[in-house]
């Protein structure tokens, strides 16, 4: 049986179709368990909205470079803010120009959130603001200037309770600056992980074959030998073998269109790192030595990627979801993408211009990047691909630029084989 | 697929430190840890493991003899019963 599913650039899908109109009825018990399927809701809540829902009443671009733009640009980002209610400064602060055209411009991003106006209009404010660097103020502006509620919500959020506070308040200009400066540098509001925006690859996968079901015997889960089910994944030429178990509980097991849908949204340079995945129908039996080594029994592993090609997605309770998993899928590949570029261990030479990359950028992603040049490489590649090709790329690109040219080259060269 | 033989020890690193956290006598951890395949498909003995830990995801990186990569595996914290 060969089944084609739609893409982006194919038209509406069947399942893009039969999301947008009556749900089928739940399965059977589905409604039986309660409790399970509000914690996949709360799971799935999560996910919802990243962004500030204000495209529509978005004022136009600002024009760039010369003083005039940037005076009209004034104008036009007083107005925003003042269009929120928020009070702008009595006086304009006396920031440089290029700084000045940046403030407009955030303040623009947000005609509908006085409280965001409010926040940069008194960081813009404050003495200790003025005293940092042009290169940090045009960071901070950016990084909590954004309508994403991913990074910049959180952080604008914090900054303003910084601002309020006492300690800032009542410190020196130089204080203050340091504060700002130790803000910039902690980012204490960045969240632990690169979040899973809700579909955000739905309209950006590529279109993908099914080939199969074949039955096969005594495939090598990390379970153990098992009888299993085959299907070929066809995606942009390429056929990716994918095994699952033959009795799957499909509360805690990917399906085959959700795996499917994985590997059509991965990066075409990461695609072609995947030999084969399979879908274990059992937890990795590795997990109990895990448990007793790090002293800790509630993690179970959810997928292993290999230098040799293959994937294993485990069971997860609750079912992870499909953006969860096209992220994680874009994680994890981002590992052995980036390995092969540039070398196994981050000390290696060639790591040294992401490296600077993370440097001159400043701002990261999550929490988790902040662990190795390795890891915020996945967690950047994440959240290009999330993003990419959409309204927010823009903004969330002024944050992180280096490394998004970075990405931008990687994945335009020709895969590696 | 018989294994190759394994120079001993495992060592555990902590990522966010990059400190050795211990090290194991290699019989001491189950033979699907103690090797892993390589890029041509071949299994090798895993000498080193870096765990990276935030909030409720944990990263397991496993080398080879040369340093090279062999697998990573993503943990999530199980969602309370």
């Amino acid at each position: 049986m060969t089944r084609r599913i739609g893409g982006a650039g194919t038209g509406p899908s069947p399942l893009s179709r039969s999301a947008r109109t009556t749900p089928p009825p739940a399965p059977k018990g589905a409604l039986k368990n309660t409790a399970a399927t509000a914690s996949t809701n709360l799971r799935e809540a999560r996910y919802e909205s990243r962004f500030e829902e204000t495209d529509a009443a978005r004022p136009k671009p600002q024009a760039e470079g010369a003083k005039a733009g940037a005076k009209a640009g004034a104008r036009a980002g007083a107005k925003a803010g003042a269009r929120a209610g928020a009070a702008a400064p009595k006086e304009a602060p006396k920031l440089p120009a290029d700084v000045r055209k940046t403030l407009d411009q955030q303040l623009a991003l947000h005609p509908k959130n006085s409280a965001a106006c409010k926040t940069l209009n008194a960081l813009a404010a404050s003495p200790g603001f003025q005293g940092m660097k042009e290169a940090d103020q045009q960071k901070l502006l950016k990084y909590v200037g954004g309508t994403n509620l991913d990074l910049s919500g959180p952080a604008r959020s914090a900054l303003d309770k910084k601002l309020g506070s006492d300690a800032f308040k009542k410190a020196d200009a130089g204080k203050q600056t340091a504060q700002l400066q130790k803000f910039l540098t902690d980012q204490p509001a960045t969240p632990d992980v690169v979040a899973p925006q809700k579909d955000a690859f739905k309209d950006k996968r590529l279109p993908y074959k099914l080939h199969g079901p074949s039955n096969v015997k005594d495939i090598a889960f990390q379970g153990g030998k098992a009888d299993a089910v085959k299907y070929e994944v066809e995606v942009d030429g390429k056929k990716i073998p994918v095994y699952l178990p033959k009795k799957a509980d499909k509360t805690s097991t990917h399906s085959i269109d959700e795996v499917a849908k994985g590997l059509a949204a991965l990066p075409k340079s990461s695609r072609a790192l995947v030999k084969e995945v399979l879908v274990e129908g059992k937890p990795n039996p590795d997990d109990a030595y895990w448990a007793k080594e790090y002293n800790d029994p509630n993690f179970s592993s959810y997928m292993t990627a290999g230098a040799d090609g293959v994937i294993n997605v485990y069971p997860s309770k609750p079912k992870q979801s499909q953006d969860y998993l096209d992220g994680t899928m874009i994680h994890e590949t981002g590992h052995t993408l980036s390995i092969k570029q540039w070398g196994d261990s981050d000390s290696d030479k060639r790591w040294d211009g992401w490296k600077a990359a993370i440097k001159s950028d400043g701002i990261v992603p999550s929490k988790y990047a902040k662990a190795a040049p390795g890891e915020d490489f996945g967690e950047t590649l994440q959240l290009y691909q999330q993003v990419k090709g959409t309204p927010k790329e823009a903004e969330v690109r002024a944050m992180m630029p280096e490394r998004f040219k970075i990405i931008d080259s990687l994945l335009a060269e020709k895969p590696k084989p | 697929m018989s294994e190759p033989k394994h120079p001993g020890t495992i060592q555990f690193v902590d990522g966010a430190t990059q400190q050795v956290t211990k090290t194991v006598d290699a019989t001491e951890v189950p033979l699907s840890i103690r090797f892993a395949k390589n890029e041509a498909g071949e299994l090798v003995p895993v000498v080193k493991i870096v765990a990276f830990q935030e909030g409720d995801r944990r990263t397991l990186r496993e080398y080879g003899p040369e340093g090279q990569f062999l697998r990573s595996t993503v943990q999530l914290r199980n969602a309370p019963r």
